[in-house]
């Protein structure tokens, strides 16, 4: 049986217990949905006793289905004040299915001001051990440090400074396969500042000595239908632009498109989107030793991420990913690439969201603070962040909280959560989505981009919306979404290969199903935190400002937006 | 010989990557990325970019969202 560690700061004690039955086949999203809404009251303080931090392993964690092994790390969010699940790959995910443990809770406060680590040997043992020698540094020396103590043989999940200053942009850095480096970020929703509160300076989890033998009801069954699931990934993947670029490349799309965001979603194009996209990224990797197709995790064929190295041929930073390039780029009118990368590196060390800092700074820009374009500024402002300067800590709780103190009117938020980099008046069902997503405003959550009849149009944009929705749900509780992509024909067999785990239903509706309920579960948690349908809205601007690109605005009637989860 | 992506098509002087893409059978949207000889081309792009014999155009249609 799938087991649960169960952690608790009052009293600094751990127990590895069987996971109920009830979560047995869930895993992920899923399972962090149903777990939140039985036990954590949604009115709790997000920093407070009652909200527990939650590490989720997936449905088919432990077993070789690609992209098995990804993280969901869940809890009340700071920043949205509802429901988190923040979704994230890397090494952590793999070597917790192979410990047998599917849920890590942590509850409770420490009663000291102390900082621990979460340590799991080689044998499954758990403990808490003193960390307080790490207070106050950040995730790459975090690593390099823990890389001295214990060897390189394991995973590390970790916070920055801004973790430990609660920040609500705070992130959760999980380390990648192979390289180590801290720089998977379980970014959206400031989970790292609950991780903070806890003391919890990281979790440190070695390989074990013994695997879990995951309890198969058909192995064969499993493996025949996987490896036909792999193999239409793999299949799909050598022609998926992520694998042979990067998610870079959906810049290639998004700026001629008026989907990529400029200068604070003015709704303008940016010419030079050449100088930071695919082939600047690809030219820059071949000559000065970088490298793209990396795998995160284990087994990923996809295998999406990079390594980019500054102008002498250094490590700079890895995971370099599109969301990053273009809110901390375009949005804030900066056409460097190794000035972005250089700002993607401050952010995974001081741990902190990318797409929330960004439009942070963005906030800035607008409000006259610095200047449009000059990245030197924005590099001195996270370097505020990382010495926590009062103005610093204000960046660090997110783009709300700086543009209403700088007197911004536009901005870019939907449940206090900033915006990620697909304006929603050219591809409005992803408006739809940002509107209406339990998880505020989140283009993984459902980005219907290229998939709705007209991306600027209405017509069944909020159909496109809730069937992505739904179907990001489950696949945020199985696998990577960037491998969901490249399987789509096979989607029925995955109901399949649950059959073939766990028993039961290989009725497709049994997959559905998990994604209607984890949707409707989030929903829910949020109504009983005190969110209304006011919440699932998009700021006015985008409903007044024409996109320059398409003279489109975000037209989608709020009637469309409150029955969009009638199902 | 010019190459879209399996697909092998006689080299004609003077042909756009745009002609070579239609000439090849192949369809192409607005979520199509479109590669030469390991260069991006815009849409826009590939109206007037002349193919060279010998070159190889990768149509990768984007499938998801980074
Ligand atoms: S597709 Fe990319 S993000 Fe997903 S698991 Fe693979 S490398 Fe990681």
């Amino acid at each position: 049986m799938w087991s649960k560690l169960v952690v608790n700061m009052d009293n600094l004690s751990i127990s590895r217990v069987a996971l109920e039955e009830e979560f047995q086949d869930l895993g992920g999203r899923s399972l962090i949905a149903q777990y939140l809404i039985k036990n954590v009251p949604p009115t709790c303080d997000p920093l407070g006793e009652e909200n527990v931090l939650l590490f989720a392993t997936g449905i088919f964690a432990g077993t070789r289905f690609a992209t098995a092994n990804r993280l969901s790390v869940g809890g009340k969010s700071p920043l949205t004040g509802g429901i988190k699940e923040s979704n994230v790959g890397g090494y952590a995910a793999t070597l917790l299915a192979e410990h047998g443990i599917k849920l890590i809770t942590i509850s409770g406060l420490p009663k000291d001001d102390n900082l621990r680590i979460l340590y799991i040997d080689k044998n499954g043992n758990a403990n808490l051990l003193d960390a307080n020698e790490y207070k106050g540094i950040n995730n790459y020396e975090f690593v390099e440090k823990i890389h001295e103590r214990f060897g390189k043989d394991l995973a590390t999940i970790s916070i920055g400074s801004a973790g430990e200053r609660l920040y609500k942009c705070s992130s959760i850095q999980v380390s990648e396969y192979n390289s180590g480096h801290p720089s998977r970020a379980a970014g959206r929703g400031g989970l790292g500042a609950v991780m903070g509160s806890k003391g919890i300076k990281g979790i440190v989890i070695e390989k074990p000595e013994e695997k879990y033998e995951i309890p198969y009801k058909d192995k064969e069954k499993f493996e025949e239908i996987c490896l036909k699931l792999n193999r239409m990934i793999a299949e799909s993947a050598k022609k998926d632009p992520f694998h042979n670029i990067g998610t870079i490349s959906t810049i290639e799309v998004t700026a001629p498109n008026g989907i990529l965001p400029v200068a604070n979603f003015s709704g303008k194009l940016f010419k030079d989107y050449k100088k930071v996209g695919a082939n600047k990224f690809m030219e820059n990797l071949k000559t000065r030793g970088g490298r793209n197709k990396i795998p995160c995790q284990p087994g990923c064929i996809v295998q999406c991420s990079n390594c980019y190295n500054d102008e002498n041929g250094n490590y700079l930073t890895s995971g370099f990913e599109y969301e990053t390039i273009a809110m901390f780029g375009p949005n804030c009118l900066i056409s460097d690439l190794d000035a972005i990368a250089k700002m993607d590196r401050i952010c995974d060390d001081i741990g902190v969201d990318t797409i929330e800092t960004a439009n942070a700074i963005a906030m800035c820009m607008e409000a006259g603070k610095i200047n449009w374009s000059d990245a030197d500024a924005v590099l001195n402002l996270l370097n505020e962040m990382a010495e926590g300067t009062e103005f610093g800590r204000l960046l660090g709780q997110g783009c709300e909280a700086v543009g209403k103190s700088l007197g911004v009117e536009r901005i870019p938020v939907v449940k206090h959560q900033a915006m990620a980099a697909y304006d929603p008046r050219n591809t409005k069902g992803t408006g739809i989505t940002y509107a209406t997503s339990p998880m505020g405003a989140d283009h993984t959550a459902g980005l219907t981009m290229g998939r709705a009849f007209d991306d600027s149009g209405r017509t069944a944009q909020a159909y496109a919306s809730n069937k992505l929705q739904v179907a990001i749900a489950f696949a945020d509780s199985m696998m990577c979404i960037m491998t969901f992509a490249n399987m789509v024909p096979g989607v029925p067999l995955l109901a399949e290969m649950m059959a073939a785990l766990y028993g039961g239903s290989s009725d497709f509706s049994r997959v559905a199903s998990i994604g209607v309920k984890t949707l409707l579960t989030e929903r829910e948690f949020n109504r009983r935190a005190g969110m209304t349908d006011a919440d699932d809205r998009l700021p006015d601007f985008f409903y007044k400002e024409r996109s320059f690109a398409t003279g489109s605005k975000f037209d989608i009637h709020d009637m469309e937006l409150r029955t969009i989860f009638d199902f | 010989m010019v190459r879209v992506n399996e697909r092998e098509i006689e080299y004609k002087k003077g042909m756009t990557v745009a002609d070579a893409i239609r000439e090849a059978g192949q369809s192409i949207d607005k979520m199509t990325i479109v590669i030469v000889d390991g260069i991006v081309l815009s849409l826009d792009e590939i109206k007037s970019v002349i193919v060279e014999d010998g070159a190889f155009i990768k149509l990768l249609p984007l499938i998801s969202g980074g």
